[in-house]
Parts: C-alpha cells; structure tokens; sequence
C-alpha cells in the first residue's frame, strides 16, 4: 500500500497522456460492455425457448392456413395447438411502437400458463370481449395507459377492410412475463377472430401455430410428421422446437457473436499496440529515474513490478470506468429500442471478464517495458544524461 | 581502527565492441570508518568507477571488494539492492530527484524498502528536513528548488535511512560557489558529527579541503596526494 502514491505519482506523470490513454482505453471497454450486453440479451431469448414446445411456421415466413389447425392436433405425441399472428403498430407517434399479437383466445394463454401471468377475471374480461386488449405491464407504463381506455393502434403493416389501419382496442388487463425478458417489451394481446374478419388481406390464416408435446425427446419425430403432412400443399411447413425457431430468428440479424467479436477484437488489437508502444515510451523516459531507484535499493523485480502495476492500475481503472458507463448505457440502448431487445442488462459474468481484460491488456502491453525495467543497469543508466 | 572500505588487487575492465580499456588495475585501498576521504584525478582516469564499486553499482572484474564488512563483489544482483539499501546513501552531480514526488516524498524513497510504519517514516522524514534545512520546502517539487535546495534533499534522501557510507559524485560540480560551500560544510558536519564515512569524487580542489583525505586517482591506481598538510596549512 505504501508503494500505491509512487504508482499513482509515477501514472500522472504526464498527465494529457495518461488521460488519452485512459480514454481510448475507456471506450474500448464501454464498446465491449454495451456489445455483450445486447448480444447476452438475444441469448437470453433464445435459452427462454423451450424444447417441448413446437413452433410451425413456413419457411419463408408466410401465413399459413387456418384449415392446419385440425391435421396438426391430431399428430400423435401432440397435446396442444394454439395460433397466432403478429403485427407492428405505432400509437400516435413512431416513437410509440406496440406489437400486437392476436391470439387464439380459447387456447393461446391455456397452453402458455407457465409464461403468462394474468388475473382469471381479466383474462375472462378478455376472452368476452371481441375488441379487448390484454397488455404488458412495461406498455401500460409506457403509453400510461390503463383498463377502460379505449385506444387506437396505427397498424404498420396490417390494413383494414374499410382501407383504414387504425385499429381500436378496450384495455381490459395487464399481464406479465415473470423472468422472462420479454416482459419489458410493449406487447398487446388481441382476439384473433377481431384481427381476422377486419383485416383486408390474408383472411383465414395465421403466422404460426404453437404445437405443444408430451415428450420433449419426440421433438424432431413431431416435426418431421408435421411438416410430411404439407410437404406437397401449396403452404409448406418448418417445424422447430421454440428454441430452434428463436435462434433462428436471431441468425436473421447477422452472426451476432462473430459480429461483436470482430469490432471488440479490432477495438482490443488496436489498444494493444497503442498502450504497448505509450507504456514503452513512458518507461524510456524513466530510464534515469529507475536507475536512481535501483540505486536506493529497489530491486530489479522491484522496479519491473512498480512498472506493471502501474499499468494494471490505468488499465484496470479505466476498464471498471468503461463498463460501469456501458451499464448505465445499456438501459439507454433498451429504450431507444422501445423493449425491442428485452433484458438488456451488464451480467456480472460480463464485468468480470472485462476487469480480467483489463489485466491482460495492461500485462500484454507491458511485457516489453517491465522486460527492459527488469534488465536496466544502473552504470548504463546513469552514464547518460 | 576497523575498516568501512577495503579492496584488493581490483581489476576493473570494460569491453565495448572489440576494445577492452582496463580503468583499474590492481588497485588497493583502505578507508578507516569515520573517514571522509577525497577522490580526485583527471577526467576519464576512473574515479566515479571506483566509486561505483564501492557503492555496490558495479563489479570488478577481479580482486575483493569489502565494504561494511561484506564482500560485494561477490553478492548477486537483488542481495546488492538489499545490501545498498541498508549502507550506502548516494550524492550525485544532478540530484537525481524524482520529478513527480515532493521533497519529502523523495526522501522518503528509502524508507519504503524498511518495515517502518507510515508516522515513523514521517517523523524521520521530518527530522531529515530539519537537518538539511529545508522543514519550509517539504512540499515543493524538485522543479521548484534551486540547486543547491535540490541537492540538500539528495543528501536528506542519502542519510534517511541512516547508512554505514555517504557516497558522493562531484556533488558540488553543478552548483555555485555559494551552494557549493553549504553543500560541503553539511556533509562534512555529517561526518563529524554523526561519524558517518564519507568518500567523495571532485575536480575541485577547495571541495577536496574538506575531506580529511585526498586521494588521486592516477593510471589506475591510487596515489596519496603528496602534500596534504601542507594544502591545510596554505
Ligand atoms: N559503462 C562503461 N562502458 C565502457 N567504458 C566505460 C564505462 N564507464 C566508464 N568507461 C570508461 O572508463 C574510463 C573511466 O571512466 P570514469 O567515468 O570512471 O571516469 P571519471 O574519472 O569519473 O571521469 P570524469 O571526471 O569525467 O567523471 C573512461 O575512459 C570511460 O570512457
Ligand atoms: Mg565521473
């Protein structure tokens, strides 16, 4: 501890370019905590996905028919089979998205039971009432809305049969998604026998049906049954478990882990070089000042060792400084994604790889400069001046 | 009377490139604790490399170095740190103060190799100040000093840690007249009144009057300077 002022003393020695280097440092580290962040977020949704739960959809994403339904509850192995469709809308402004699930209200939240959490009377509410909208909790905060207002939601890509896209709902609950990220995201369950004899195009079909099983080790037999049953009808079928399909979607983003690990790699290959050579600079003109030190009677070891901590301590403080500004930021990247990328959270494991970054950068950038403080002769040292 | 220094038959050769140039050849010398002996000599004859080898900076090439009852030439690299850090106190010509530490922060350096806490270093730290003068300038950044301030808290630094031997390399060599003076009286006040052994390399023959020993440094051997009473006596 005695030895931390000749550290500190020793990293403020030019101060405008410790501060540069601390920065670039900082960035590095805020760009690696916000990128794990989202990218641990999108995991989470897939790991949220259950192996039990079959999700039918076609290839291309089309709709498919209705007229499925029946074929595919009579699968063998199947338990359950519910159906949805999905459209984007805006309320008043764009900076209001809400996404509108109309659901099979008979079924959809029956088979989801583990999911949804909703209060029997309000779900009852909902079920009686064609136009009745159950919400997300974050949504009704959101948009302040609460049961009994009566809302317009600005279809985006879903018309109307009258040629408008505003489509009415009476808020009659909230429910929640307890531990499951997409809580947070601005969902609006309808009934989707409203959404279907109201809308323009598409009647009579859905986006996906949800097939649940009794035997999570039948999945792919399932799956394989269920798509054979339209494998030669104009609306092809791609079975997947909930997990499958939700990594699937994800993969429709890009390669999301080689994408973060490329810019956080490039970002940390560059700063490797940047302080490597800042740190060799700083330690050739300190060459005098060690050679003094040894002859006080600092060791070799002694010397090298001031000269790692020093940057164990700039490195490490500004990876703390950069991740501690990503978690702050990442709520920030949540809202401007509306509850678009639910969850978005620094997880310790994050923090914790990013101080252990933090030392190896300081250690590789080092290496060279406490190599030559360790091997510094005092006669050659001090012959210069 | 015992001896703070002594070396024998020491050879001290460097080789740089094909060249090998022998500075000391077969050298011997005794100081007697308590000394406070004068090293002079022309330039390049090998004075601060003498002294190098008895501040435990450098090895010979051959012979035996004894200082403060050990045999330096033959520890290895971290016991010499440890061994300087216990009895020898450095004076350079430049100071060689830390720049980003304040006078008391550089004199403190030494301290921070011994086990003492954080109030005994003060207090030592502050009655180091008082010896040399400079209680009033703890603060200050060597920047801030003049050189003679300078070189009175490399003397502070020096003794803090209360070493069996000051060496010191032309300490006066960059200083004015003045500065010199002060400079010289201290370390000689050192010597007499602490009995602290002394060995000090100068060009300067008035700075060479205060030692009670001159010694020329002279083809790579010691030569007792001819007529020291007679210098005193002048
Ligand atoms: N590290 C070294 N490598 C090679 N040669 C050296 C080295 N140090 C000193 N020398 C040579 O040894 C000789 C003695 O040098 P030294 O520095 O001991 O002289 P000095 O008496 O202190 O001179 P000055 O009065 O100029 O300080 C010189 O010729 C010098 O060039
Ligand atoms: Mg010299």
């Amino acid at each position: 501890m005695k030895f931390f002022r000749l550290v500190w003393a020793g990293l403020w020695r030019k101060k405008v370019r410790t501060i540069f280097t601390l920065l670039s440092i900082v960035i590095a580290f805020v760009l690696f905590g916000t990128l794990q962040g989202i990218d641990t977020a999108f995991k989470q949704l897939v790991d949220q996905g259950r192996l039990n739960v079959l999700v039918t959809q076609n290839p291309a994403g089309l709709p498919l028919p209705l007229a499925d339904l029946s074929q595919i509850e009579a699968v063998h192995g199947v338990t359950g089979v519910t159906y949805r469709s999905l459209f984007i809308g805006d309320y008043q402004s764009l900076r209001n998205i809400v996404i509108v699930l109309p659901i099979d209200t008979a079924h959809y939240i029956a088979l989801n039971r583990n999911i949804f959490s909703v209060s029997p009377t309000q779900l009852a509410a909902f079920q009686h009432d064609r136009t009745g909208a159950l919400i997300t909790e974050s949504l009704a905060q959101r948009l302040h809305w609460k049961v009994g207002d009566h809302v317009p939601v600005h279809a985006l890509n879903a018309q109307k049969k009258d040629g408008g896209s505003d489509w009415t709902f009476d808020i009659v609950g909230t429910f929640d998604l307890p531990n499951n990220p997409s809580r947070e995201q601005s969902l609006l369950l309808m009934n989707y026998d409203y959404f279907d004899t109201a809308r323009a195009a598409d009647t009579g079909t859905v986006l996906s049906y949800q097939v649940n099983i009794a035997d999570a080790s039948q999945a792919a037999a399932i799956s394989n049954t269920i798509d054979n049953l339209f494998a030669n009808s104009a609306h092809r079928t791609l079975t997947q478990t909930e997990k499958a399909s939700a990594q699937g979607q994800l993969a429709q983003i890009g390669d999301l882990d080689f994408f973060v690990e490329a810019i956080v790699g490039a970002a940390f290959a560059t700063l490797l070089l940047l302080t490597g050579s800042t740190l060799m600079q700083a330690f050739r003109e300190r060459i005098h000042e060690f050679a003094v030190m040894k002859t006080l009677g600092f060791t070799d070891g002694g010397i090298a060792t001031l000269v790692v901590s020093e940057a164990i301590l700039l490195s490490v403080g500004a990876a703390v400084i950069g991740l501690l500004l990503a978690h702050a930021l990442l709520p920030a990247v949540g809202a401007l994604a509306q509850g678009q990328i639910p969850g978005l959270h620094l997880p310790w494991i994050v923090f914790g790889a990013g101080i252990a970054g933090g030392v190896l950068l300081a250690l590789a950038s080092v290496l060279p400069a406490a190599w030559r403080a360790r091997r510094l002769s005092i006669i050659d040292a001090l012959a210069v001046h | 009377m015992s001896s703070v220094a002594s070396l024998h038959n020491v050879i001290k050769r460097y080789v740089r490139g094909k060249q090998t140039i022998e500075v000391l050849h077969q050298l011997d010398l005794e100081v007697p604790s308590g000394q406070f002996l004068a090293l002079m000599g022309p330039s390049g004859s090998g004075k601060t490399t003498l002294l190098n080898l008895i501040g435990g900076l450098d090895r010979p090439t051959a012979g035996e170095v004894i200082v403060a009852g050990e045999r330096i030439d033959q520890l290895s690299s971290g016991q010499l740190a440890k061994w300087r850090a216990r009895h020898v106190g450095f004076v350079f010509q430049f100071y060689n103060l830390m720049p980003m530490l304040s006078a008391e922060r550089n004199i403190e350096l030494p301290l921070l190799l011994t086990s003492l806490s954080s109030a005994q270093r003060k207090r030592n730290v502050a009655a180091a100040l008082e010896l040399v003068g400079l209680t009033t300038h703890a603060k200050h950044k060597p920047s801030e000093l003049s050189g003679g301030q300078q070189q009175r808290v490399a003397i502070a630094r020096a003794l803090i840690a209360d070493p069996t031997l000051l060496v010191c390399d032309e300490p006066t060599g960059d200083l004015d007249r003045a500065s010199a003076s002060d400079i010289l009286g201290l370390i000689q006040t050192l010597n007499r009144q602490q009995g602290k052994a002394v060995i000090m390399v100068t060009h300067d023959q008035k700075a060479a009057d205060y030692a009670s020993r001159i010694l020329h440094v002279d083809k790579g051997q010691l030569v007792e300077a001819a007529d020291r009473s007679a210098a005193t006596a002048a």
